[in-house]
């Protein structure tokens, strides 16, 4: 047992210093040999993906099993003479998941972009700058303190702009990798005042979590919030999601489906859990999740390429994460993470096939469009279900086109387009639904009766 | 108000002539190879592809430098670089007593590797320590100037060079006519001055056209119109669709411009409040471009050009309004609704433009002052033109002599440099053409003496003439010598729209015919239980895996979706690390979109019981195209007890552009149906009976028609309706079967060289492999579809059989003989032309410039619309084919080389437009191969033809395939398998 007691740490040290071994070897690699070599760094990869996860697993294990949280290790960038800064390392019944989930999803999209990369003119610099995400993110699910989470929310940032202008000879590409930047710059400020903060009052470490509530914990919360609502892509500042689409797919998958949109609400399920959440700020935080869930999917109704699809459904998903954070739904929201992490990374994985389910759907069903009732069972619970629900969404609509919106936005010219879109999409609905009266009708109705009279 | 009224005629000409510019692609579901030049068909393909490089902004040919490494290489030789030469006119003075063609030659194969001054300078710098393998001919030059010159060594030449050609120009060039008497190294100066000084002359005369602040305004506008057009023209992707779009595309782009208040930017306020001046009736929609046109100052004259370039700007998107609007039948039953219209395209576009140039006046003038770099460009054009005709002399060994006698020297140097680039690159490109025709041209010389007609055939094979079916067919033959393979349209005659169970139907035929049969499935007898269960299974696991890849449009839905989402961890890790056992489990779930053949049966023959609407075939209808796919191939006696029909298709995933790797005979679509289809047919004893009577073919009772299909990324065979087969044939069926089955795995090894990833030494590895990849989630390259499509043979197996054609060869069968009045001559040509042409001239454009012809890298496509692929969320919509499929393309015409009289081609040619055109125009290359004399011909594009000397030892000759092509990636050799 004292042995183990020695050993996990070392070996949780595995997770996060694989990738960052591969990373330098394949640098190293390079330097020596003047060109990069597609089986060497499809080699280092899976030889260090292979060992993070295995180190993930057991480190997960022995946390669930002795419930209590792994100190993996720590160590001293700069000594001050009244303070240490310091990149310290653990894992406790809160970051389990993740970690193991970055450990997963990293593995496995590395392995696909290693094929679907190849003969690429940018492989060696797609992978170096993977690696430096890998090392990122572990370093923001791994880290014990906010100075350790802020290199890698900095690093996630630089690598996510940097692999959105992949293309760099495309003139757009480069144009939406800005836009992400500079999000990421307005909102990274949030973190680093937190931190900063934290330092300040000497709680940056998440160990010391047993004070009260104070002033400077609502202000670390406060800043926090904002932080994490840029990298989340929630209100106001999450135009750039759909935007950041234009990487090689593997990227974009473990991004904005897997990883990356997902550490915004890490950092609010964290700061907390440490710091407390007050009413105030926890009810602002569910209205910011709520107003990115109605306006995403709102949005992400009315778009027609697949990819934008997938943006603003993960947008509108962890809208819902913020939500169940902010109301103290911890299990719920870690669940819903897991699993909305690897439905989002298959799907934009997989976005290239719309025309392989369109084929099969000619030849098997027809051309109807795609159904929403996949069971059987649940179909007639399903229908119910979503004519409640599509009536609520045009009772809203409507409502909001009359009354709310028209009067409000057109004062607020900074979010132009975010109030754009909203409106134009609830003009669309309210165009719809006013219009064609019986239409509206009769798609209710057809929901609730025989469904495939529909549309 | 005159005024608009006068040239509404010519707008709607112009507008006319503009969408023949654009790409004609159509929703990708379907991918039509076809000429990306096409508007440019009536020019010769040279001329085409200058003037095609100037309107688009393209390359006209391959970049010199990718024609240097294959000089290099070998693949070009200096043989094919002069007759090259000899075929284009170019004149000049010869230098000495050396020819002008040899020093053009010289002048080509000297070109050095660098676009910019500072790069020669870096070059001479650097290489003074380490000799670079680019300058290896430039020694000569060194060893010149350090024997003749006062230089003292290699680095003092080097540096000389360097720092006078760059420093002291101006001087030198002022000091030029009275130098006479120089010394030796400032011969070296001189000689920069000289050629600086044509060079000079030379310089690109293009200015600048100022393009600048259209290309600002575009960004403004262009995001804007794709984003409207990705809405308009949405087939169905999206869950909210756009209301009311049969107003039409103006009316809805106004309206959603009127309603919304706040959405838009700032510098659409201005149309926002004037909206209801430009709602103007369709008919009206003429002279509403031609008021917009008036209002943004541009002349009459200048009308073409300016609609042209806002045409071009988004071509994709234009073009696909252009060709929808004039098929709407592409728009899979919508036509009702989405009413697609260029003139309302381009009248939106010069909308925003008219307020987008109001309102940014200020930002665009800002932005064209900035224009002086192009100048700087040119400079170093003349500094790298000195450099290459100072590479070019030291190559020649005439250093020393040339120096004395400058009269003569500067006009050839001045006409070397005015042969413009692109005739350069066209050289380059006849040679390299070249060198492949002679080298198939010498394989196909081969006396056709192998004629055993003796051995009574066991089966034969009637394969699709695609490209991709060369290799298994040799490997097939090469298993029994009794098996006979032919090659025919993979349509194989069967025209019908083919109606499946789902309701759904679907034209499985040539895109330019209009099918009017159509071909059911229905269940068959004694097995409609299962077939209902099975649908059932299917239904179920499509809904599902359809809403999971898709998601749908509600919150409710989503967050169940999402909670469930962690399932779709094992599609995820399977797709990527096992896709065969993916595949296992899809076909327990019933993953197949199509129904086994078991449990259903096709109804070829016309219902008379049937209600309205299209029947299919009547037994005189049947007979006729029974009748012409034998006859087409040769096929009239002499017939084996199992003749097998194959059709082919390819099955991938994640792949936008499956389509295009399906039978392009069958429309884009798999050859299943219509290789199941024809057997029925023939297999009927009453359409034999016609057969017999009215064509005079007589099938024997013993004869049985099989269908069967060919996967050609997986390497998988089905088969169709083996039931039918007689007691008496199964065993011979079980061992074709088996052959049939091992060359595929021959074919799939052969095929998976091409792949570097995978390391295969054996077949059954190969067989692993390949279908690995057609079910890899993460494969941009399921296989390489026609990538290595260069030439076409039409005429009898005999000419072509074991020859190794290394998968480049369309085979068509065709046997002149029969063929009295060249009518089936012209019938497959009239399939060829427009078919195998329009692959190989679909890949070589793409090959050629593959930003602007071709999709660009696969990597960051996204589907948009059910319509077509983007780059990310927000580009022009990509027409052509991406990088990954034509990455190993030789990009070379086809040349079609025909085994018949002379008469005969001729006679084909003069009675068909179309082909006459291909073949005058050089789009297409043609040669003859007599039947009775065995002699070559190369038919030039005038008409005239030339006799080919074939040199037969030039063809290497191998003792098995396997040997020959095993652990080499590239291009092979044709070859020739010697016997025994």
């Amino acid at each position: 047992m004292a042995a183990l007691n020695v050993l996990m740490p070392m070996i949780g040290r595995l997770i996060i210093g694989a990738p960052a071994i591969a990373l330098a070897l394949i640098i190293a690699d390079r330097v020596v040999r003047h060109e990069a070599r597609e089986m060497i760094i499809r080699r280092y990869l899976m030889l260090s993906q292979s060992i993070s996860i295995s180190a993930g697993v057991l480190c997960s294990a022995w946390v669930l099993i002795s419930q209590k949280p792994l100190e993996i290790g720590s160590l001293r960038l700069i000594s001050l003479s009244t303070k240490d800064l310091s990149f310290a390392l653990r894992i406790d019944s809160l970051s389990v998941a993740f970690v193991l989930i970055t450990c997963l999803l990293g593995g496995i999209v590395g392995l696909f972009a290693s094929r679907y990369l190849h003969r690429d003119q940018g492989y060696f610099r797609f992978f170096v700058l993977y690696h430096i995400f890998l090392v990122g993110v572990h370093a923001i699910f791994l880290g014990a303190g906010l100075p350790t989470i802020y290199i890698g929310w900095e690093l996630i940032g630089i690598t996510s702009a940097l692999l959105i202008s992949f293309f760099s000879f495309r003139k757009q590409t480069v144009a939406n990798s800005l836009r992400a930047f500079w999000a990421y710059r307005v909102t990274d400020t949030g973190i680093l005042v937190a931190t900063l903060l934290a330092m300040h009052s000497g709680i940056e470490s998440f160990t010391s979590s047993a004070l009260k509530v104070n002033t400077s914990h609502t202000a670390i919360v406060v800043a926090c919030l904002i932080s994490a609502i840029g990298k989340s892509a929630q209100f106001p500042f999450g135009r750039w999601l759909p935007k950041a689409m234009e990487g090689p797919t593997p990227s974009s998958a473990i991004f904005y489906g897997g990883l990356s949109v997902h550490a915004g609400m890490y950092l609010m399920l964290r700061v907390s859990s440490v710091y407390g959440l007050p009413h105030s700020i926890s009810l602002c935080m569910a209205l910011i999740g709520l107003f990115s869930v109605w306006y995403a999917t709102i949005v992400g109704r009315i778009q027609s390429d697949a990819k934008s699809m997938l943006a603003y459904a993960s947008m509108a998903q962890v809208g819902l994460m913020f939500v169940e954070v902010a109301l103290g739904l911890h299990s719920l929201a870690i669940f819903h993470f897991v699993s909305h992490a690897m439905l989002r990374t298959y799907q934009l994985l997989n976005a290239a096939s719309v025309m392989h389910d369109r084929y099969a759907f000619e030849h098997v069903l027809g051309r109807e469009r795609v159904s929403f009732h996949p069971v059987e069972g649940t179909r007639a619970f399903s229908q119910y279900a979503y004519a409640f629900w599509e009536s609520i969404d045009g009772a809203f609509g409507r409502l909001s086109l009359l009354s709310w919106a028209e009067s409000m936005a057109r004062s607020v010219r900074v979010f132009e387009e975010w109030f754009g879109e909203i409106i134009l999409s609830l003009v669309r609905h309210g165009m719809f639904y006013t219009r064609h009266p019986r239409k509206w009708a009769s798609i209710v109705l057809s929901r609730l009766g025989n469904r495939e009279e529909s549309i | 108000m005159n005024h608009s009224q006068t040239s509404t005629g010519d707008i709607h000409a112009i507008l006319e002539h503009v969408a023949h510019l654009l790409p004609t692609q159509g929703p990708i579901d379907v991918f039509i190879h076809h000429n990306t030049l096409h508007a440019f068909e009536d020019l010769p393909f040279e001329e085409a592809v200058k003037s095609a490089a100037k309107i688009y902004d393209a390359e006209a040919f391959l970049p010199e430098q990718r024609y240097l490494e294959e000089f290099r290489s070998g693949r070009i030789t200096e043989r094919d670089l002069e007759r090259a030469l000899q075929s284009h006119s170019i004149s000049g003075q010869p230098l000495g007593d050396i020819d002008f063609h040899d020093v053009v030659k010289r002048f080509l194969v000297v070109a050095p590797a660098v676009e910019r001054f500072q790069e020669v300078k870096w070059l001479l710098r650097e290489s003074s320590d380490a000799i670079s393998p680019q300058l290896i001919s430039s020694e000569s030059l060194i060893s010149w100037l350090t024997t003749h010159g006062s230089c003292i060594n290699r680095r003092d030449a080097l540096h000389r060079l360097n720092f006078e050609a760059a420093e002291s120009l101006e001087a030198i060039i002022a000091a030029l006519p009275r130098d006479i008497t120089i010394k030796d190294h400032e011969k070296t100066v001189l000689w920069a001055a000289a050629l600086l000084y044509t060079a000079e002359a030379w310089k690109v005369r293009e200015p600048s056209q100022g393009t600048h602040s259209r290309i600002v305004l575009d960004e403004m506008i262009n995001p804007l119109v794709i984003r409207f057009c990705e809405e308009y023209l949405d087939l169905g992707f999206s869950n909210q669709l756009m209301p009311d779009r049969q107003d039409g595309m103006l009316a809805c782009f106004l309206r959603m411009v009127d309603v919304a208040h706040f959405g838009i930017p700032r510098w659409l306020e201005t149309l926002r409040r004037s909206v209801s001046r430009y709602r103007v009736a369709p008919a009206e929609v003429g002279s509403l471009i031609s008021r917009l046109l008036h209002d943004l100052g541009v002349r009459d004259e200048d009308r073409y050009d300016f609609l042209c370039r806002e045409a071009l700007s988004l071509k994709g998107w234009a073009g696909y309004v252009a060709l929808t609007e004039r098929r709407p039948d592409l728009l899979h039953g919508q036509e009702s609704e989405i009413k697609p219209r260029f003139q309302d395209y381009i009248a939106i576009r010069l909308l925003l433009r008219l307020c987008a140039e109001e309102s940014n006046t200020y930002r665009s003038r800002k932005v064209e002052s900035q224009s002086d770099s192009v100048e700087l460009d040119t400079l170093d054009q003349v500094y790298c033109a000195a450099f290459h005709v100072l590479l070019l002399f030291t190559s020649l060994n005439k250093g020393a002599l040339l120096l004395n006698d400058a009269s003569t020297v500067l006009p050839m140097i001045e006409s070397l440099l005015l042969i413009p680039e692109v005739t350069r690159r066209t050289l380059w490109h006849l040679a390299y053409e070249n060198n492949l025709y002679e080298r198939a041209l010498n394989t196909l010389a081969r006396p056709a003496t192998r004629t055993k007609a003796t051995i009574e055939p066991v089966a034969q094979f009637v394969f699709c003439i695609d490209d991709r079916e060369e290799s298994i067919r040799r490997h097939l033959e090469a298993r029994n010598p009794a098996y006979e393979t032919f090659g025919t349209a993979g349509f194989f005659g069967v025209d019908a729209n083919y109606t499946m169970m789902s309701g759904a139907s679907a034209p499985y035929c040539p895109v330019i015919i209009q099918p009017k049969h159509a071909i059911r499935e229905i269940p068959r007898q004694g097995y409609e239980q299962d077939l209902v269960k099975y649908r059932k299974k299917q239904a179920l696991w499509f809904r599902l895996s359809g809403y999971v890849n898709r998601g749908s449009g509600s919150v409710l839905h989503n967050m169940v979706l999402s909670l469930a989402g962690c399932f779709s961890l094992i599609p995820m890790v399977l797709g990527v690390i096992s896709p065969r056992t993916l595949r296992f489990m899809g076909s327990v779930f019933g993953s197949e979109p199509t129904i086994p053949p078991d449990l259903h049966e096709l109804q070829v023959a016309a219902d008379s019981n049937a209600q309205s609407g299209q029947t299919g075939y009547t037994l005189e209808e049947m007979a006729a195209r029974v009748t012409s796919v034998l006859r087409g191939i040769g096929l009239t006696r002499n017939f084996a007890p199992l003749v097998f029909l194959i059709g082919h298709g390819s099955s991938s995933r994640n792949n936008p552009l499956r389509s295009a790797y399906d039978c392009g005979a069958c429309g884009g679509r798999p050859g299943r149906i219509n290789a199941r289809a024809f057997c029925v047919m023939a297999n009927d004893a009453n359409v034999r009976q016609v057969v017999k009577e009215r064509y005079g073919i007589l099938i024997p009772d013993t004869t049985i028609f099989l269908g069967a299909f060919h996967n050609t990324c997986s390497d998988q065979m089905e088969y169709f309706d083996e039931n039918r087969c007689p007691e008496s044939h199964r065993l011979s069926l079980l061992n074709v079967r088996t052959d049939l089955a091992a060359a595929a795995r021959q074919n799939a090894f052969e095929r998976c060289r091409r792949f570097v990833q995978a390391e295969i030494s054996n077949a059954e590895q190969a067989a692993e492999e390949a279908l690995a990849r057609s079910y890899m989630l993460a494969e941009a390259r399921p296989e390489y579809g026609h990538a290595t499509n260069a030439l076409c043979i039409i005429g009898p197996r005999s000419f072509s059989k074991g020859l190794f054609f290394d998968r480049r060869s369309f085979l068509v069968s065709y046997d002149s003989s029969i063929d009295t009045d060249a009518s089936i001559l012209l019938g497959i040509l009239r399939a060829v032309v427009p078919v195998c042409g329009g692959i190989n001239l679909e890949y070589l454009f793409s090959a050629m410039d593959n930003e602007v012809y071709g999709a660009g890298t696969k990597l960051p496509h996204n589907i948009v619309s059910l319509v077509g692929i983007m780059n990310g969320t927000s580009s022009d919509l990509r027409t052509g084919l991406p990088t990954q499929m034509v990455e190993i393309h030789e990009p070379v015409r086809l040349l079609v080389v025909v085994v018949a009289s002379r008469e005969q081609l001729e006679q084909v040619i003069a009675s068909d437009q179309a082909i006459n055109r291909s073949f005058s125009g050089g789009w297409i290359k043609v040669a003859l191969r007599d039947p009775e004399t065995n002699e070559l011909w190369m038919r030039a594009q005038s008409g005239d033809y030339t006799r080919f000397d074939a040199s037969r030892s030039e063809v290497p000759s191998i003792k098995d395939y396997e040997s020959w092509f095993k652990g080499r990636a590239g291009h092979l050799p044709f070859a020739d398998i010697v016997e025994g």
